[in-house]
C-alpha cells in the first residue's frame, strides 16, 4: 500500500496559519471581554452589597436633611462634611452614634437653581471618604 | 384608556346592544355632555376668527400682535400657545417663554395652505391630532388672516390640549353619572381619554392591539356616526376582562371634521374582584415613607435590573396592600408599575390626571430636590381603578431614575373643579396680558387689593420673584415681602421651590397643602403658575375642600 501525502503549498500554509492565529486572537479577546465583564460586575455587586454608609439627601424648605440608612461602616462614622457647588467651604457636622438623620439647618437658604452637592464621611480612624455626589435642584 | 379598551376587545360572537334601560340613561348623559364640548369648540372658533379679523392689516412688528395673542391665549384656557404663521408656513409670532420664542422663523408643524382654507369655506380648520417635538399633544385650530383688500397673509393658530378641553366636563360627568368618555377622530386616532399617555394612538392599527378580534369596536365607532354596543374588554390594569356598555354620538365642525364621542359605563370596573387586603387604606404617611425607604435601600444594594424586577413583581415584597413601588427614569419613561405593566417602557412625561396636573413631571420635580411628598390623582387598584387623590413619596436612586409609592386619601373627596380651574388659568394669563400694558407695581397693587376688578370669587392670586420674595398673596397679605423658599407645609413641601421651576418651564398645575390663616390649618389647593416677566411669576389657587 502506498501512502500518498498531499503536498501543501506555501500559500496554503500561510492561509492555515492565518486562520489559526485569527482563531487564537478571537478566543483571547472573547475571554478577555468575559473576564472584564465578570470582574466589573463583581466590583459593582461588591460595592452594592457593601456601601460604607448608605445615605440620602433632600431639601426641606431651607434645610438639607441627610437620612442615614446603614452601611458596613456606619458605626465608624463620626462626621459628615457637605459641600454645595458655588459655596466656598465644606460644612462639617457631628454624627451622633446611631443617628438616623442629620439636618443641615438653613443650608439651602437663598439657594436657587441646580447645584452639585458632595457629601463626605469622616470615620473614626480619620479616613475621609466620598459618600454621595448628587445634583439637587433648589428651585 | 380608550385604546386599551379597544385593544382589549376580545372575541365576542354574541355582540349585543346596550339594554334599553341602560341605553336611556347613558344616551341622556351623552346628550348632556356632547353640547358642552361643541359649545367650547364653537367659542374657540369664534375667538380665533375674531382675533384673525382684528389682525387684518397689522404688521407683525406691531405691539398689538403680542397683545392679541396673549388675549386669545387668556380666553382659551385649554390652549398651549397662540401664534401666527405666514403664507410660507413660517411662524411669525408666538406667546410663551423665551424657549418658545425660538420657534419664530421656523416651520409650523401643521402645513395648511390657502387652498385648504378655501375648501373649508374660509372657516376655522381643526387639524388632526399631533405630537410636537416638545412632547405637547393636541389639535390646532387655524383661522385665516386676510388684508382689507382680500389678500391672504397667513393664519392665526391655537394649539389645544385636548385633555384640558375634555377633562372638566368629564370630571363633572363622572361625578354626576359615574360615566366616562373616550373620543376618536374619523381615522381612529384617540383624541381623549383619561389615561392621557394613550392620546394620539390609533385604535385601528396601533401595535398595542395584539389580540385577534372578530369584532372591532373602534372600527364600528369610526364607521357609524352614532350607535351603542356592549363589549368585553380588559380593565384599566389589564387584570381581567369585563363587560362595558358604550353609547356614542358625533360632533361635526364647519370644516367637515368629525369627532366620535363615546360614553362608557364603569360596570366592569366596579365588578373587579378586589382582594380584601386591598380594599381599605390602612397605612399612615409615615409607613408610606418607610415602605419607599426600604425599596430605596434595596435599589442601592442591588443592580438596577434586580431592583426593577422586584418592583414589578406583583407577588413580591414591594407590594403591600394598596402600597406598591413605581419607578420612572428622569425623562418620564416607566420602569416599574406592577399594576399597569403594559405601561412599562412607555414615556409618561406628558401624562395628566383628570384635572390637568402632569403627575410624572411633578414627581420628577420633587425627585430633583432629593425627594419627598407629592400629590396627584391616580387610578386606585383597590377601588376599581377609580381616580382618587394620591399622596406619593418619591426618592431618587441616582440622577437617572427614581422610585415612589402612594397612599390614596380615603377621607378626601373633591368636587369637580373644571370650571374653576379654567377661571384660574384665565386669571393668571390675564396677569400676563396686563403686565404688558401697565407698570408691574400697579399690577401688584391690583393683586393685593381684594376689591380690584382682577379678583375672582374663590381664587387666591399671588406673585413672587424667582428668588422667592413674595410680591402678592391675597390669602395672607402678612407674608408679602418675605422669602417663601423656606416655608414648608406639614409634609415638608415647599410651594415656592416647586412653583418656581414649574413657572420657569412655562407654567402648569400642582396640588399642595397650604396654610389657611382663617381656618388655622393646612388646606388642599390646586395651584396654577405661569412666568410673567423675566424676574417674576404669577399664580392663583383654588381651595379644593
Amino acid at each position: 500500500m502506498v501512502i500518498r501525502y498531499k503536498k501543501t503549498t506555501q500559500r496554503q500554509k500561510h492561509f492555515i496559519m492565518a486562520i489559526i492565529l485569527s482563531t487564537a486572537v478571537i478566543i483571547i479577546l472573547v475571554g478577555g471581554v468575559f473576564t472584564s465583564l465578570f470582574l466589573s460586575s463583581y466590583v459593582i455587586e461588591k460595592s452594592l452589597e457593601d456601601p460604607d454608609v448608605l445615605l440620602h439627601l433632600n431639601i426641606v424648605g431651607d434645610d438639607i436633611v441627610v437620612e442615614i440608612y446603614g452601611g458596613r461602616r456606619v458605626n465608624e462614622l463620626v462626621l459628615l462634611s457637605m459641600h454645595i457647588e458655588g459655596q466656598e467651604s465644606h460644612v462639617v457636622i457631628d454624627v451622633p452614634h446611631g443617628a438616623r438623620d442629620v439636618v443641615y439647618y438653613q443650608a439651602a437658604s437663598g439657594l436657587t437653581g441646580s447645584r452639585m452637592v458632595e457629601m463626605r464621611g469622616i470615620f473614626s480612624n480619620g479616613e475621609d471618604k466620598l459618600l454621595s455626589l448628587i445634583t439637587l435642584k433648589f428651585t | 384608556m380608550a385604546f386599551i379598551i379597544v385593544a382589549g376587545i376580545v372575541t365576542h360572537p354574541d355582540v349585543v346592544s346596550v339594554s334599553d334601560e341602560k341605553y336611556a340613561g347613558m344616551h341622556g348623559a351623552l346628550d348632556e355632555f356632547t353640547p358642552t364640548i361643541e359649545e367650547d369648540m364653537n367659542e374657540i372658533f369664534s375667538l380665533t376668527e375674531a382675533t384673525a379679523r382684528n389682525l387684518s392689516g397689522v404688521s407683525m412688528g406691531d405691539s398689538s400682535v403680542e397683545l392679541a395673542l396673549l388675549q386669545l391665549r387668556r380666553d382659551i384656557p385649554a390652549s398651549y400657545d397662540t401664534y401666527i404663521v405666514d403664507t410660507n408656513n413660517t411662524i411669525q409670532a408666538i406667546t410663551g417663554t423665551s424657549e418658545e420664542q425660538k420657534s419664530v422663523g421656523t416651520q409650523s408643524c401643521a402645513n395648511i395652505t390657502e387652498e385648504d382654507l378655501k375648501s373649508s369655506k374660509n372657516t376655522s380648520i381643526v387639524t388632526s391630532f399631533y405630537t410636537c417635538n416638545d412632547g405637547k399633544k393636541g389639535i390646532i385650530v387655524i383661522a385665516p388672516i386676510y388684508e382689507a383688500n382680500g389678500t391672504y397673509t397667513g393664519t392665526i393658530r391655537v394649539s389645544l390640549d385636548t385633555a384640558y378641553l375634555f377633562s372638566g366636563a368629564v370630571d363633572q360627568l363622572r361625578s354626576d353619572y359615574g360615566y366616562t368618555i373616550w373620543s376618536i377622530q374619523q381615522d381612529g386616532c384617540l383624541i381623549y381619554y383619561e389615561d392621557t399617555e394613550l392620546l394620539g394612538k390609533n385604535t385601528l392599527n396601533n401595535e398595542i392591539y395584539t389580540e385577534e378580534s372578530s369584532f372591532n369596536v373602534a372600527q364600528l365607532v369610526t364607521e357609524k356616526p352614532e350607535g351603542n354596543i356592549s363589549y368585553v374588554f380588559y380593565n384599566v390594569g389589564w387584570v381581567e376582562k369585563g363587560l362595558i356598555n358604550a353609547v356614542w354620538d358625533t360632533i361635526s365642525f364647519p370644516d367637515g371634521t368629525e369627532w366620535r364621542i363615546v360614553l362608557t359605563d364603569d360596570i366592569s370596573i366596579n365588578n373587579i374582584d378586589i382582594d380584601n387586603e386591598h380594599s381599605s387604606s390602612q397605612f399612615t404617611t409615615s409607613e408610606l415613607r418607610t415602605f419607599v425607604e426600604k425599596a430605596y435601600v434595596y435599589a442601592q444594594t442591588h443592580t438596577k435590573e434586580e431592583a426593577l424586577k422586584a418592583f414589578n413583581d406583583r407577588n413580591g415584597e414591594f407590594i403591600n396592600g394598596e402600597l406598591y413601588i413605581f419607578a420612572y427614569d428622569i425623562n418620564g419613561t416607566t420602569l416599574a408599575l406592577p399594576y399597569q405593566t403594559q405601561l412599562v417602557g412607555i414615556n409618561r412625561l406628558q401624562a395628566e390626571d383628570i384635572t390637568g396636573v402632569k403627575f410624572v413631571q411633578r414627581e420628577i420635580a420633587r425627585t430633583e430636590q432629593g425627594g419627598g411628598y407629592v400629590y396627584c390623582q391616580y387610578p386606585n387598584p383597590a377601588k376599581g381603578f377609580a381616580r382618587e387623590l394620591k399622596f406619593a413619596y418619591v426618592m431618587p436612586i441616582n440622577n437617572n431614575w427614581f422610585i415612589g409609592a402612594g397612599l390614596y386619601m380615603d377621607n378626601t373627596s373633591f368636587e369637580p373643579c373644571g370650571d374653576m380651574r379654567n377661571k384660574m388659568i384665565s386669571q393668571v394669563r390675564n396677569f400676563q396680558y396686563l403686565s404688558k400694558i401697565m407698570p408691574e407695581d400697579e399690577l401688584i397693587s391690583m393683586l393685593n387689593n381684594p376689591n380690584s376688578s382682577i379678583q375672582v370669587d374663590g381664587l387666591y392670586p399671588f406673585a413672587s420673584t424667582y428668588s422667592g420674595t413674595i410680591l402678592s398673596y391675597v390669602m395672607d397679605p402678612s407674608v408679602i415681602g418675605n422669602n417663601h423658599l423656606g416655608y414648608v407645609n406639614s409634609y415638608g413641601m415647599s410651594i415656592g421651590r416647586e412653583a418656581i421651576p414649574l413657572a420657569q418651564s412655562g407654567g402648569g398645575l400642582i396640588y399642595s397643602l397650604v396654610w389657611d390663616p382663617e381656618l388655622e390649618r393646612d388646606v388642599y389647593v390646586l395651584i396654577y403658575v405661569e412666568p410673567v416677566t423675566e424676574d417674576t411669576y404669577y399664580g392663583s389657587m383654588i381651595i379644593l375642600e
